[in-house]
């Protein structure tokens, strides 16, 4: 019930950081250890514990490497509320949508509840987390993150007691809201008990190292990697409600997996792209049209057909036929970006055939775009409105402002 | 003196607080002469002057404020002073009694504005005081008065109580500029020093007539109670200050006149949404911590940790505290200092009672503000605020305009007003990078001009944050694998930083990079931010309209079809945020904890449309039509004055041959019935349309025949270097008037006749002829307008356009040029172009101007202040120059960058206002005499009306006259037969300083200045 974090994890190793020179500074060297972890086991579903400012939620959020689901708890909802909107999308991630779908969810509550919509993840990190519970709390925690929400994985990192004595100035813990600082054997002592009661193995490691002799006291920061080891049965579970929690911030980020934005950003590439060989086709018509050489030939079909996969793809010229000027999708084909898009072509036509933006001849091959080209009605909006011809004088009584300003003057 | 003493008698009651009281009661006690309300004069002895403590306070920047009547800086233009005052004496004795305040509790004590009439012998005695250090408790009730009218020494020395610009410069705009803290819980720290003097614009002090005869001011000059308190608000701030009491309570003071009464009322809504204050005060503390604390962040900290003291509603900066709730007068807290378990004693001392719209909590109440947007979902982007789900997607040009909002609150004269405004952001799915390689593909050759061209000036946001940055210079021997240095002192290379700190891979590794010069600012924190930020091109996303879309008007037409939205629209966007607002729980709590609320509705309140006004042509006159268009009668009836064309040159490429001979064809036709005699032209057909061929033949034309009063040129396409290339050719080299026509103009015979109607016109204007005019009644006037154009790319320099009416009938013209340095706004060369006009008008009228209107363009609120200290002076000093003149002058401000909308309304239902529309209340300045105009008829979009501002007014034209002065000037501008948005002059001055800025980069000729020869 008191995961208490009055201090930020940043704040914290700052002040240390000022008389430990560890460069970088430790918080963000335990933030860097999640981040490869994630790197290297690309985990779908992660879980913070303790996200306070949400610096590390924030930071996944940029290092995705295929996270798909990434939830903070805290169980001060106050700093939460103030820092939620620092996960929101960017601009930029509206201006170029990213491949992967992605949702971020803040709770509040406290790791020694029981939250059914917590269970089936991939990996929760525990970063300076545990210190702050009372010992009974630890048990607790102990039962509700391994026994009840078994994830795939469990980072925990707590201080190493027996590096204290090198950290200049210190008297007592770190924090005056740690609960207890562990030294290496009662750390490892907790997590093989861990492991024991519900399944894990663990590795220890750690960041910030002394130097020389001192090495030997360890890590500054101790930290344990759990991993389960039996198969998991509800990572494919519906995501339920939560009902224990309180949801303080969801917010789904656009991406490309969201089928309305993938239609919409593919048919916009591929009008950018067709208005763009169209524009180009016309200047050059216009160029060399010292006569009128409107019409040029329609291609051969069966030259067509061939350059569709073949190497003669980028010769497909634009045409004009009628009122209309058609760009050969293979020329569409070309650009690099729709083709990043859609693996193949003909997956381009089959997006292309449904959306009602884009018009295409019947086989599918041609884009069909209006060839009213300059047709500037320049509208300099020529008012020819009928003014009425007041003429004359008006009624208006003659003024003389100057002899208003006098009479003022005496006032 | 008693320290326990308390600071009321009783608890402020309601009848205690002056805000609480009407407007009508509160103001003027006529019957009580200017002098006794100067000083309290007899004070028992006991009591300390209260004046004193607060001078104390600040001894090192005291003597500017308090001794300027005693220090030689009478002589200096800076304060704008001396000349108003001619006994220094009076002058000293005035700047100390400003700062007096009473230390009766009596409501009906006045302070005094009047003290210019105290006697000299008071000033030793009251240096002596202030040399007396008195840390003492002290009760301070503050009322405003307004003088009564026939307080004409009052208005006059209003001029005086004006600080250094420097002083306040920035706070004139405390909106936006100060970061504060605003907590609901925990604090985020931005300590910012002088809260005071973010909040001080109220500062009315200093405006209004400073004529050496002392006239009476037409519009009442209540007493700026401001400018006092803010002072002693100081004093704390500074470390070692002997702590002291003084509980003030702030007053409204009463509006300036500025109501017009001509014309006739319409209903008029406008942008501005009510905000209802629950709070019956918000109140000031100064935390003190002992033995001090340096680091704002711990100060803080230690304050989050006496919230169930404070209460969680908090806005704190470190120093100064606001709460919407009432402490004891001095709390003492108790902190341990984590560092070196130092126990702290934290003292919180209430100074100020605050009515809850005070300009002090206004920057509070747009953070609050802020945050109730973002939990709306908007997005905010520089400023303004957008709404990622409303989106539109122009894909056919590769950006997304993001439709949106730009609030502020502000207190106007009509209250506490939320201003909304819908903007439009435009963003680019193209990187600059895309843009680059596309350049590239177009131009290998110039490929590095052509970037700058297109780049340096415009606005990028980056992929990894939503901040938005200018690029001021691009730097083409770096790459991201060139290194630089963070913060913490690690030296990294650009591609190793973005993938360690965002994940992101740089895929193009030879790009340049973009330089963005931060302007030099010190944060709160006193770091001062300098050198250069580099960004890449690969991510950062272009925003804004391109310029080569600008071009295209097809283009244009498919973006303002989503920019401009009408009356109806506008008001739909509104209403839906109003709506967004008060429907969701948290924003509406949000704002409740300041006791704030905002109405549904829309202000709807009275405004007036002006008198139509009677143009005047060379014999016809007429009344305008209700859509303020007379196209049809300037070419039906002969001008006022034309000029014979006898002699003038027409040059144009082989290829334009034929619509050269319909035009010249055309121009005979047409003229006959304006009145202009024309003879055939010297024909120059020229073998190709290089500039270089234009300039050669156009030179050698000017050289065989000097008589030639016209070189007509018509170019092919769109050709800016072209067109520079003749501008300089005849403004510069061998002044003549020059008109320059693009053949696409004069292609479509259907529109040759009109088209060449409209040029003729023109032509007259700048031959030196006189199109048509509205009659002013006013003798001897001279209406200026001033200008300033600054390049957008900031290489060059700025350019002033100044442009001054030599006759009665306001159709003679002369206009000067002058430059001065990059983003320097204020007017250097203001006084020789001045000179040059006077000298002018004189030649031509005998005489010299007895009234001088100026009518200044592009001064922001924040530079009114230097407007007033500055530039006035200069033009004050412009007339001592002459012997025996002393003209009467009234200087107005030209705002038309406003995020004010007027709206006409009946039966539920917004529209476009009508052109003459004029609002002089409720949504104006509480600290000038200002209105807003809307004199031109709307076609597409929102009624923008403009802002007016009379900074300076010795002229003691009513608001009617200004108003209508202003409305009539909106007439004259010769390139249009309609009213406009601004004065004739202010066009005048504009097209001027563009045509010298873009074009010319130097002055124009001194023979030219008669004429017109920019439109």
């Amino acid at each position: 019930m008191c995961l208490m974090r009055t201090h930020s994890r940043a704040d914290l190793t700052k002040t240390l950081a000022m008389t430990t020179p560890f460069s970088p500074p430790l918080y963000m060297q335990r933030y860097q250890f999640v981040i490869d972890y994630v790197k290297t086991y690309r985990p779908k579903k992660v879980i913070d514990f303790g996200c306070a400012e949400c610096c590390l939620l924030k930071k996944l959020k940029f290092h995705r490497n295929g996270i798909q689901l990434l939830v903070g708890v805290d169980i001060n909802s106050v700093v939460l509320l103030k820092r939620m909107h620092t996960l929101a999308p960017l601009i930029s991630d509206y201006l170029q949508p990213s491949d992967g779908p992605l949702t971020i969810e803040l709770y509040q509550g406290s790791v020694t509840e029981r939250e059914p919509c917590t269970r089936g993840f991939d990996l929760v990190t525990c970063v300076e987390l545990i210190e702050h519970l009372e010992l009974v709390e630890v048990a607790s925690f102990s039962e509700v993150v391994f026994g009840y929400m078994s994830p795939g994985a469990v980072i925990v990192s707590t201080p190493n007691a027996e590096f204290n004595p090198l950290l200049p100035g210190l008297r007592g813990f770190r924090n005056y809201d740690h609960k207890f600082e562990w030294t290496r054997a009662e750390f490892q002592t907790w997590a093989h008990k861990v492991c024991r009661d519900y399944g894990y193995s663990v590795h220890f490691t750690g960041v910030g190292e002394a130097v020389g002799h001192w090495r030997e006291v360890g890590f500054c920061t101790q930290i344990a990697v759990f991993q389960r080891n039996f198969h998991d049965t509800m990572s494919n579970a519906e995501r339920l409600e939560p009902s224990v929690y309180r949801l303080m911030y969801r917010v789904v980020y656009p991406s490309l997996s969201d089928n309305n934005i993938y239609q919409r950003t593919l048919v916009n590439e591929v009008l950018y792209e067709a208005q763009h060989l169209r524009q180009e086709w016309l200047s050059r018509m216009n160029m060399d049209s010292s006569n009128n050489a409107h019409f040029c030939a329609p291609p051969l079909m069966d030259v067509f057909q061939h350059g569709l996969e073949g190497g003669t793809r980028d010769c497909q010229p634009v045409y004009q036929q009628g009122g209309t000027i058609c760009v050969p999708l293979a020329r569409v084909w070309s650009s690099p970006r729709v083709r990043a898009l859609c693996g193949s072509v003909q997956r381009l036509r089959e997006e292309l055939q449904v959306d009602s933006r884009v018009r295409m001849s019947a086989d599918g091959t041609v884009l069909i775009l209006p060839a009213a080209a300059d047709d500037e009605d320049d509208e300099e909006v020529e008012e020819e409105e009928n003014v009425k011809a007041v003429s004359g004088v008006a009624n208006n009584v003659e003024e003389d402002w100057d002899r208003e300003l006098g009479c003022y003057g005496n006032v | 003196m008693d320290p326990k003493r308390p600071p009321f008698p009783g608890p402020p009651g309601v009848t205690r607080m002056p805000w609480m009281q009407s407007v009508e009661d509160q103001g003027q006690l006529p019957d009580q002469p200017p002098l006794g309300r100067a000083r309290g004069l007899v004070l028992p002895k006991d009591e300390p002057l209260p004046g004193r403590g607060r001078a104390l306070g600040v001894p090192g920047e005291m003597p500017v404020r308090f001794g300027r009547g005693i220090t030689p800086s009478v002589s200096e233009p800076l304060v704008g002073i001396p000349r108003g005052v001619r006994l220094p004496t009076d002058e000293g004795g005035f700047g100390r009694a400003r700062g007096f305040l009473l230390a009766t509790p009596e409501p009906s004590v006045g302070i005094g504005r009047g003290a210019a009439v105290r006697p000299v012998s008071t000033l030793d005695s009251e240096k002596s005081d202030v040399q007396e250090k008195m840390p003492e408790l002290k009760t301070e009730v503050i009322y405003a008065k307004a003088p009564g009218p026939g307080s004409s020494l009052v208005s006059m020395f209003r001029g005086l109580g004006i600080e250094p610009g420097k002083t306040w410069g920035r706070g004139a705009t405390p909106v936006g500029i100060m970061r504060f803290a605003v907590c609901v819980c925990s604090v985020l720290g931005r300590g910012f020093v002088g809260v005071g003097r973010a909040a001080l614009p109220p500062m009315s002090v200093g405006r209004g007539p400073i004529g050496p005869s002392g006239p009476v001011s037409p519009v009442a000059a209540p007493f700026s109670l401001q400018s006092a308190a803010s002072v002693s608000e100081e004093a704390p701030v500074l470390p070692g200050t002997p702590p002291k009491v003084e509980v003030k309570i702030e007053t409204v003071k009463e509006p300036l006149q500025k109501i017009g009464t001509k014309g006739s009322p319409v209903s008029i809504g406008s942008n501005y949404i009510p905000i209802c204050c629950k709070n019956e005060a918000v109140f000031q503390y100064h935390v003190t911590f002992t033995p001090n604390v340096e680091s704002v962040g711990m100060r803080f900290g230690m304050m989050k940790e006496h919230r169930p003291t404070t209460g969680e509603v908090v806005a704190f900066d470190g120093s100064i505290l606001y709460l919407p709730k009432r402490l004891e007068e001095v709390v003492h807290l108790k902190a341990e200092r984590k560092t070196d378990n130092q126990e702290i004693d934290i003292k919180i001392q209430l100074t100020k009672i605050l009515p809850p719209s005070s300009d002090l909590c206004i920057p509070f109440y747009n953070v609050v503000l802020r945050r109730v947007m973002k939990l709306l979902g908007l997005k905010l982007v520089g400023r303004n605020h957008y709404d990622p789900n409303a989106v539109v997607i122009l894909g056919k040009h590769r950006l997304q305009v993001w439709p949106g909002y730009s609030t502020s609150i502000k207190h106007t004269d009509g209250g506490l007003y939320l201003v909304v405004d819908v903007s439009h952001k435009v963003l680019r799915n193209d990187s600059v990078l895309d843009v680059m390689n596309l350049i590239y593909q177009g131009s290998r050759e110039s490929f590095q001009d052509e970037c700058t061209k297109e780049f340096v000036g415009s606005i990028v946001i980056t992929r990894y944050n939503n901040r938005t940055y200018r690029i001021d210079d691009i730097e083409w021997s770096k790459s991201p694998k060139d290194t630089f240095t963070l913060a913490d002192g690690t030296v990294t290379t650009f591609v190793d930083y973005y993938r360690k700190n965002y994940g992101i891979t740089i895929k193009e590794l030879d790009q340049p990079l973009l330089i963005h010069r931060p302007k030099e600012r010190s944060k709160p924190g006193g770091k001062v931010i300098t050198g250069e930020i580099l960004l890449l091109p690969e991510l950062s996303f272009m925003t804004g309209i391109p310029e080569k879309m600008r071009k295209d008007f097809r283009a244009m037409k498919d973006l303002t079809m989503h920019i401009n939205v009408g009356a109806e629209q506008h008001t739909q966007s509104l209403k839906q945020l109003l709506h967004n607002i008060n429907s969701n729980n948290e924003a509406v709590s949000e704002l409740a904890r300041w006791g704030l609320s905002i109405s549904q509705e829309i202000l709807v309140t009275q405004g007036r449309t002006l008198p139509s006004e009677t143009i005047c042509l060379h014999s016809a006159s007429f009344v305008t039509s209700p859509s303020v268009d007379w196209s049809r009668e300037v070419v039906r009836d002969p001008s006022i004055s034309t000029v014979p064309l006898n002699c003038w040159a027409v040059f144009y490429p082989r290829r334009a041959t034929d619509q050269a001979e319909e035009l010249v064809t055309t121009f005979t036709r047409v003229a006959g019935p304006m009145g202009i005699r024309i003879e055939r032209p010297i024909r120059v057909e020229l073998r190709d349309d290089r500039t270089e061929t234009f300039i050669k033949s156009i030179h050698s034309q000017l050289t065989s025949e000097p008589r030639v009063q016209l070189v007509v040129c018509i170019m092919t396409g769109n050709r800016d270097d072209l067109y520079s290339a003749i501008k300089k050719l005849c403004c510069i080299q061998s002044p003549v008037p020059s008109q320059a026509i693009n053949v696409r103009t004069i292609s479509q015979p259907q529109k040759l006749r009109s088209i060449a109607q409209k040029i003729l016109l023109q032509i007259n204007c700048k031959l030196g002829g006189e199109l048509w005019t509205v009659n002013v009644p006013l003798k001897y006037l001279m209406v200026i307008g001033v200008d300033v154009h600054h390049d957008v790319s900031k290489k060059s320099r700025s350019v002033m356009g100044f442009v001054a009416s030599l006759n009665s009938m306001l159709t003679k013209w002369y206009s000067r040029v002058t430059f001065q340095m990059p983003h320097e706004e204020i007017i250097n060369g203001f006084r020789v172009c001045l000179l040059a006009a006077l000298q002018k008008y004189y030649e031509v009228n005998h005489a010299f101007p007895e009234k001088i209107v100026i009518y200044r363009d592009g001064v922001s609120d924040g530079q009114l202040k230097t407007v007033e200290l500055y530039e006035i002076p200069q033009v004050l000093k412009c007339f001592e120059t002459i012997p025996n003149y002393e003209p009467k002058l009234a200087f107005i401000v030209v705002q038309k960058r406003i995020s004010t909308t007027l709206y006409s309304y009946g039966s539920d239902h917004f529209g476009t206002p009508s052109p003459g529309t004029v609002l002089d209340h409720t949504v104006t300045n509480r600290d000038w005499v200002d209105f807003y105009l809307m004199a031109h008829s709307i076609r597409q979009g929102c009624g923008l009306p403009t802002h007016y501002i009379a900074v300076y007014n010795t002229a003691n034209l009513t608001p009617d006259h200004l108003q209508r002065l202003t409305f009539k000037m909106c007439h004259l501008y010769w390139n249009w037969p309609g009213t406009i948005r601004v004065p004739a002059p202010c066009k005048y001055a504009h097209k001027l300083a563009f045509l010298s800025g873009q074009y010319l980069h130097s002055e124009p000729a001194i023979q030219l200045s008669e004429k017109l020869f920019f439109l």
